[in-house]
């Protein structure tokens, strides 16, 4: 009797075991379709892919500013004019991911400024620095400038 | 060149560390061995960086103690290393095991090895990892590998709402001292942190369950983890979820082989590690504070009539948590900025705590998350159910103990969104599902423990 039960718990397993198989080979599948493209050809995968993707291009602006902020230790930031929020937020984050260890203080009126002016390249005549007595140090002419107090 | 000499010298002071522990146990398997040295390589020099930087030491200081601690270890561990191959002969005898266990085994190598394809396709196509990533874990470690000799000063001047400025430097440390011995911030580095953390939580699972109890069990825990998609989305984006999430498995198989040893210095030595792994949690991320609270909780409530059995094992266990805790307290007080939650609180946090539609908000988002888990096309939870038919549940306290400290955790994740300042459902959906991960593994490793034993 006992025996009986035995057998039919290792049964009962097996069953499962089984059941289980199909099921996670099922959901493997599905993931594996996902990336079938990637798997079929790998190598010309990595080479369309790498360095192409949006934070890597934009850190390629940042070289000469980079540069010249050098050892400077917090700065003004500043963005376009009636930009949303999210779009502000995520220019933000990625000018201080890559000009750490420089802080950038957020509208906040620093002796130097950095205006990153990602879609208009071009600072407003009418911008309320230019007009208080701000004038540019300099103009990297891929968006971003630099001003300072007179 | 010197990067490799680097993680040499910092694996094998992880590996001698962990065999150092983990030699007494009768089968020690090399499969958990590896599994743990790698990320507790990771921990332990992002640890050692931080002290020794703060303490005023250059990199190649560091690189040089670090040397001489290896030798230590070396020279204490080296006689009893041949317990790794004693009675050991690589005689896999394919016949021993079942069909459906070969079977398991290919199933798990398949599953391994597309995962680790589908990491890297990932990887190159975001090497900078996703937002948490790069804004706060990477960019962390641009401060500190930027500017060695003063981050301590610049780092607590992030704004806290933006930058999470008090998140504790376990990746962002790594990543910094490797960046400074390449001399370049090369993205491969992160990808390969996060590489180690996300397999070998996966290793980790796997050669416990089958420790504690069958390799079969074994493989369907690996095989859970393997199969569950969004588990890869979190390891190739860089998230600090499933760091933190293998110290809280590695705490936990630590405790099990504590209560599982007969012998009462290995018991002390297996505290002191829980402990250190738990210490670890809190060093990858604020939530493995979290993690400590509970399991204290956890084990006080399991031991609330044998006083000197519980004062005995948190002895060693806060002995295990110290040193890194101590390091995190002077971090989080005299470096970093301050937390953005605790900072935010006023006088609307009563409010929060009254406000019934918050709990309800909050509660049908745990619902949601938990029955759309993982991106399966089926509920992985449910898989355990069949299995609790056919084998039974251990209701021992022990095991309804694993289940009480995984209750609390979720309580006290929960609690977190009834006082947060960040808009709700922003919040939530940003977040919950990486949460529910953190303790995924724990709860895969204390479901299947929890099967009455025999095959």
């Amino acid at each position: 009797m006992a025996m009986d039960k035995f057998k039919i718990k290792k049964i009962c397993i097996n069953v499962f075991l089984c059941g289980f198989l199909v099921f996670v080979g099922l959901q493997q599948w599905r993931t594996f379709e996902k990336y079938s493209l990637q798997f079929e050809a790998p190598l010309s995968y990595t080479e369309q892919t790498l360095g192409n993707d949006f934070i890597t291009n934009y850190g390629k602006r940042f070289t000469e500013v980079k540069q010249f902020l050098n050892e400077t230790k917090k700065i003004g930031y500043y963005s376009e004019n009636n930009q949303n929020m999210p779009t502000y937020y995520l220019h933000y984050v990625l000018s201080q991911y890559y000009l750490a260890p420089t802080l950038l203080g957020k509208n906040e009126n620093r002796d130097t400024v950095l205006y990153n002016l990602y879609d208009s390249y071009r600072i407003d005549p009418e911008n309320y620095h230019l007009k208080n007595g701000w004038q540019v140090i300099k103009d990297f002419n891929n968006g971003f400038i630099l001003i300072s107090r007179k | 060149m010197i990067l490799g000499l680097y993680w040499l010298i910092v694996f094998l002071i992880g590996a001698f560390t962990t065999f150092s522990v983990l030699k007494n146990i009768k089968g020690l398997n090399l499969r958990l061995l590896l599994n743990l040295s790698l990320p507790v390589s990771i921990g332990i020099a992002s640890v050692m960086f931080v002290f020794l930087n703060i303490i005023g030491l250059s990199i190649y200081a560091i690189l040089l103690l670090e040397f001489i601690v290896l030798i230590f270890l070396m020279k204490k561990q080296h006689a009893s290393l041949p317990i790794l191959v004693q009675g050991k002969k690589f005689n896999f005898q394919f016949f021993k095991y079942e069909i459906i266990v070969l079977v398991l085994i290919a199933f798990y190598i398949y599953s391994w090895l597309m995962n680790a394809g589908i990491f890297y396709f990932d990887s190159i196509k975001e090497p900078h990892g996703l937002w948490d990533a790069w804004s706060y874990w990477n960019m962390k470690a641009k401060f500190i590998s930027r500017s060695p000799d003063s981050w301590t000063e610049i780092i607590g001047q992030l704004n806290s709402q933006d930058f999470h400025g008090d998140y504790p430097l376990m990746q962002s440390a790594f990543i910094a001292s490797s960046w400074l011995f390449t001399g370049k911030e090369s993205v491969w580095i992160p990808i390969v942190s996060s590489f180690v953390f996300t397999f070998c939580t996966i290793g980790l699972l796997t050669g416990a369950v089958t420790y504690f109890s069958t390799l079969k069990r074994g493989l369907i825990a690996g095989i859970v983890l393997l199969s569950t998609p969004f588990f890869f989305t979190l390891g190739d984006s860089q998230y600090a979820d499933i760091t933190v999430g293998f110290f809280y498995l590695a705490s936990i198989v630590f405790i099990t082989l504590a209560d599982n040893t007969g012998d009462k210095k290995n018991m002390n030595v297996f505290f002191i590690s829980a402990g250190v792994m738990a210490s670890m949690a809190a060093w990858s991320k604020n939530e493995g504070l979290l993690f400590i609270c509970c399991l204290i909780i956890s084990r006080s409530v399991l031991k609330i009539k044998k006083p000197v059995e519980l004062w005995l094992e948190m002895k060693w266990f806060v002995l295990g948590l110290l040193p890194v805790v101590l390091l995190l307290l002077y971090y989080k007080t005299f470096i970093a900025a301050p937390n953005d939650i605790l900072e935010a609180q006023n006088s609307t946090g009563f409010d929060k705590l009254t406000d019934i539609e918050r709990y309800k908000l909050i509660g049908s988002w745990f619902i949601q998350r938990a029955m759309n888990f993982g991106e399966w096309i089926f509920n992985p939870v449910f898989l355990f159910i069949p299995l609790v038919l056919i084998k039974g549940f251990d209701n021992s306290k022990k095991t309804l103990n694993g289940f009480l400290f995984l209750f609390l955790m979720l309580g006290g994740f929960f609690f977190s969104y009834v006082v947060s300042y960040i808009e709700l459902v922003f919040h939530l959906s940003t977040s919950v599902h990486r949460l529910f991960f953190q303790l995924f593994p724990c709860f895969i490793f204390l479901s299947l423990l929890s099967l009455k034993k025999g095959e």
